[in-house]
Formats: structure tokens, C-alpha cells, sequence
């Protein structure tokens, strides 16, 4: 588990963190989410290639929740993650230090929110196949 | 195996630049100038390619050919039925390397490429030299929504590249040219940001945008108007026959009714402003429309979808300059009445106008 390390998924996904909320977005399939909660906490060392134990280890600390619920939440957190292609196994062998966490008064639990709504439109070329409310409104199904 | 992908689409880029580099030494041009974003670009077209109709949009963003800045960019656009340039063979027009579930096109931080093949429009963006082409098959029979955003694909790589972004926003200004404040709508198409902006427009409020917009990359944003267009659903025509005489295509039934407001108001157009707020509108049907705070992860969501998907090519750096706009400002959702009065009432407040602060409209 101490290994176990991983990093974004670009350059198809992107994430941005804004008050303490982090969206991300997958460019190639048009799903974005929202992360929240000890989600939030964790994305920058989780995308940092910090190694999961250690934020584990580091947002227990922080939140005074018990390590166990933590590493708990944190698993099932990261499998979403993966099977989301959201992250990737760390493609290099470094393991950086957990970086400073915010005390956020108390443990919330691991948050990720999933939007679909686009994902029909980026399949199309949005310039032109568009119907009376324009792009992102698809006009007919496209067959594939 | 990407890697290996990429720098097959790069070297068919460069090879499409240079063909369309060598015909800009060969063919002779005219430059037109424009200050987009604050930056000087020369817009260079054959004398009678046609091309200047497609560049009505933006036409407020003109300057004097007196202009002594040195472009930032020169800008060719090309028309292939009239100008004799031809494109060679190539991947890019092919979409060889694009994914299957992708748009089709390339852009890092040296090569930028996008082909359109029904529309017949290739645009292409080299950071480095300051130069881009825009070349159509035929500019005759080009689709209106060219018309409506001409180059935007070569405008949203060439704002993201030193931390900017076109957004997928309408932005209103002051009624006052002089107070250079204003307000972003933003959300996605049928969320009211067209017809927020033209209850405004009809109350006296500047106008910088009803779909696509440019923020530039600094720190304290400024907004910049990219194209006069304003477009409307042909549904709602009945809503905005104010305007019924301005839709410059409403015998198209297929197209979305489609004005250039600097040729009837131009002096409501705003070419840039200092945004105060970010608004992300919903159609309420409220007895009054009302603003509701919301949290910037909350705005970005509205926000960042629409204009990051619908420019994916760019969007990763779009991305980190939506995220830090929605940061620096506040953020409401506005609760639209049915009544465009009111809904202008309603910014108009916000705005802090005169005529309209006697109450505010801020929950």
C-alpha cells in the first residue's frame, strides 16, 4: 500500500481547485466532476504522486478522524479515481513528501460528484452540428 | 504510441504551415488592423477574395491603418476558390491522428491545428512566428456561424497561450461608455445569457458579448468584446422583435437568427471592461428577478464545461484562468423573470446605474 502512487491523467484530464472544492474535467469524453470534502484535502498530493499511506496517514492527522476510516475512504476514493481514468499509476519512481494540509475542523468524507451532461457534445464537431438552441444542445442523435 | 502520433501530427502541421506560408510570400495581400484584446493584429486578405464580410463581427475592434503598433499576430485568412492556394495532401485535412471520439486537431504550446471538414475551414495558429491561416474552401458558401465568430479556434489558442481564454460567456457593460465595469454571464446555450444581454442592450446597458468572449491573462482580469454578434432562437424571435429589423438572416430557416449590434448601437458596443461579477443565469420565471450568492466551485461548473469542451484544444490552460476568475470575483445565480425590463432592472442594480439602484436586487 506504502508504494502505491499516483498522478493525473493528462493531458486528457484536468483539475483545478477553487474554494476548496476541486473541479476536473476529462477532455477526451466530456464527464467532469466535483470533489469535495477530504476528496479536496487529498487532491493535491494524490496528484502529486505522494504515496497513498502517507496522505493517509497525513489527513488522519489532520482531521483527527481515525486512520482506519481515513485509509478506508481513501481506497475506495482512489479506486473510483483510477476507474474513472481520472488518475494513472505514477509513471516515475519518486515519492514526495505529503504536502502541508489544511485543518478543515473535522473529517467530511471522500466526495466526487460525476456530470455527464456534456458528453454528448463532444462527440460532435460542436461548430456546426447543432440544432435551434446551438451548441452544447444536440439536435438529433448522431448514429456511431 | 501517442508520443509517436503527435509528432507525426506536428511535422503534417508544419508542412501545412509552410505551404500556406509560402503562398503569403507569392500572393499579395492587404492588411486590415485590429486591436483584439488590447493586442495589435494584422488581418491579411487577398483584395478580392470576399473575405471582408466574414469579418463584420469584428469590425468594432478595427483601428486606423495609421496604427504604429507592431502586430502581435498576422492573421491570413484565405479563400481556396479565389485565391489560388490549394492545400497539399495531408493527415490533418484526413483527421488521420484524431481520436475516434475526438474533435479532430492538435494544439500544444508550439503547433495549433483544427480542421472543420464540412464547413471547409482549416485554421491553424504557429505561437512562435506570430503568424496564422485561416483558409476556406470557399468563402461563398460558408456556414453563417463562420460569419457569426470568424477564427475562433486561432483566437482561443492565441488568448490561452500566455494564460488567457475565450469563454463561452455573454458580458454586459455600464450604460456609462466611460464606467468601464460590467458583468459576465455565463452557462451554457439556453441557461438566458442572449437574452440577458439583450434586455440590456434595450435598456442602454454596453454590450461586449452574447456568446464568446476574451479575458486576458492578468492577474486584475479584463474582459474583452471578440465579436459584435448577437444570436437569438429562432423560437423566441417573437420575444426580440425589437430587433426584427437587424437579423441580417432571417430568411434562413435553418440558421439562428443572427445581428451585428455595433450597426445599430455602436455606441452600446464595449470593447473591454473591468468585470465586477460572475453571473450564471436560469431561466425562473420568477415574479422578479432576484440574485443568489453562489460559491466560485459552484460558478465554475457553470462556467467551465461549455467553454472548455467547446475549445478542448485549449483547454487545459483555459481551464487554470477560469478557475482564477471565478476565485477573484463574486459570484451569483440570476433568477430570471419573464419580463426584459426586468431582468435589466435586476443588472442594472448590480451594475450600480443610477436608474435602477433604488433597491437592491441582491438577496
Amino acid at each position: 500500500m506504502a508504494t502505491r502512487r499516483y498522478e493525473l491523467n493528462a493531458p486528457a484530464v484536468i483539475g483545478e481547485i477553487v474554494d476548496g472544492e476541486v473541479m476536473v474535467m476529462n477532455l477526451r469524453d466530456g464527464i467532469y466532476y466535483s470533489v469535495a470534502g477530504a476528496g479536496a484535502a487529498a487532491w493535491p498530493a494524490l496528484t502529486g504522486r505522494c504515496a497513498v499511506d502517507d496522505i493517509a496517514a497525513a489527513i488522519a492527522a489532520a482531521s483527527g478522524a481515525p486512520l482506519a476510516t481515513v485509509v478506508a475512504g481513501l481506497a475506495r476514493f482512489v479506486q473510483r479515481l483510477v476507474a474513472e481514468a481520472i488518475l494513472r499509476p505514477a509513471s516515475d519512481d519518486l515519492s514526495p513528501a505529503v504536502p502541508q494540509l489544511v485543518d478543515s475542523g473535522g473529517y467530511r468524507d471522500f466526495i466526487i460528484e460525476r456530470f455527464d451532461d456534456m458528453r454528448a457534445m463532444l462527440i460532435l464537431d460542436p461548430v456546426h452540428e447543432v440544432g435551434e438552441f446551438g451548441w452544447p444542445q444536440q439536435s438529433e442523435p448522431k448514429p456511431r | 504510441m501517442t508520443a509517436e502520433r503527435d509528432a507525426l501530427t506536428r511535422d503534417a502541421i508544419r508542412a501545412l504551415s509552410s505551404r500556406l506560408d509560402m503562398a503569403a510570400a507569392r500572393v499579395p495581400t492587404v492588411a486590415q488592423r485590429y486591436r483584439i484584446a488590447g493586442a495589435c493584429v494584422a488581418i491579411r486578405t487577398t483584395r478580392d477574395s470576399g473575405a471582408q464580410r466574414l469579418l463584420t463581427a469584428c469590425a468594432p475592434l478595427r483601428t486606423g491603418d495609421d496604427d504604429a503598433a507592431p502586430a502581435e499576430l498576422d492573421l491570413y485568412v484565405w479563400n481556396g476558390a479565389t485565391d489560388g492556394v490549394a492545400l497539399p495532401e495531408s493527415d490533418v485535412l484526413r483527421r488521420t491522428n484524431a481520436p475516434e471520439d475526438g474533435l479532430g486537431g492538435f494544439s500544444d504550446a508550439a503547433s495549433n491545428a483544427f480542421y472543420q471538414p464540412d464547413a471547409g475551414v482549416l485554421s491553424i495558429l504557429d505561437i512562435a512566428r506570430h503568424r496564422a491561416h485561416w483558409w476556406l474552401d470557399d468563402i461563398a458558401t460558408v456556414p453563417y456561424y463562420e460569419r457569426a465568430a470568424p477564427f475562433r479556434h486561432i483566437l482561443q489558442w492565441w488568448i490561452a497561450s500566455p494564460g488567457g481564454a475565450l469563454l463561452h460567456s455573454a458580458a454586459i457593460g455600464c450604460a456609462d461608455a466611460a464606467d468601464r465595469r460590467g458583468v459576465l454571464i455565463s452557462g451554457p446555450s439556453g441557461s438566458g445569457k442572449s437574452s440577458t444581454a439583450l434586455a440590456c442592450l434595450a435598456e442602454g446597458f454596453g454590450f461586449a458579448s452574447d456568446d464568446y468572449v476574451l479575458v486576458g491573462a492578468e492577474q486584475s482580469p479584463s474582459v474583452h468584446l471578440a465579436y459584435s454578434t448577437a444570436k437569438v432562437l429562432r423560437a423566441s424571435l417573437d420575444r426580440h422583435r425589437a430587433y426584427a429589423a437587424q437579423f441580417r438572416n432571417l430568411a434562413n430557416t435553418d440558421e439562428k437568427p443572427m445581428m451585428f449590434v455595433h450597426e445599430f448601437a455602436p455606441h452600446s458596443v464595449r470593447t473591454s471592461f473591468s468585470p465586477i461579477a460572475l453571473v450564471m443565469p436560469r431561466v425562473a420565471h420568477a415574479s422578479r428577478t432576484h440574485f443568489v450568492p453562489i460559491s466560485p466551485a459552484t460558478m465554475l461548473r457553470a462556467l467551465a464545461p461549455s467553454s472548455v469542451l467547446l475549445f478542448p484544444l485549449a483547454g487545459g490552460r483555459a481551464f487554470k484562468r477560469m478557475a482564477r476568475l471565478c476565485a477573484s470575483l463574486p459570484c451569483y445565480r440570476a433568477e430570471l423573470a419573464d419580463d426584459p425590463r426586468d431582468v435589466a432592472r435586476a443588472f442594472g442594480e448590480l451594475l450600480g446605474e443610477p436608474a435602477f439602484t433604488q433597491a437592491s436586487a441582491v438577496a
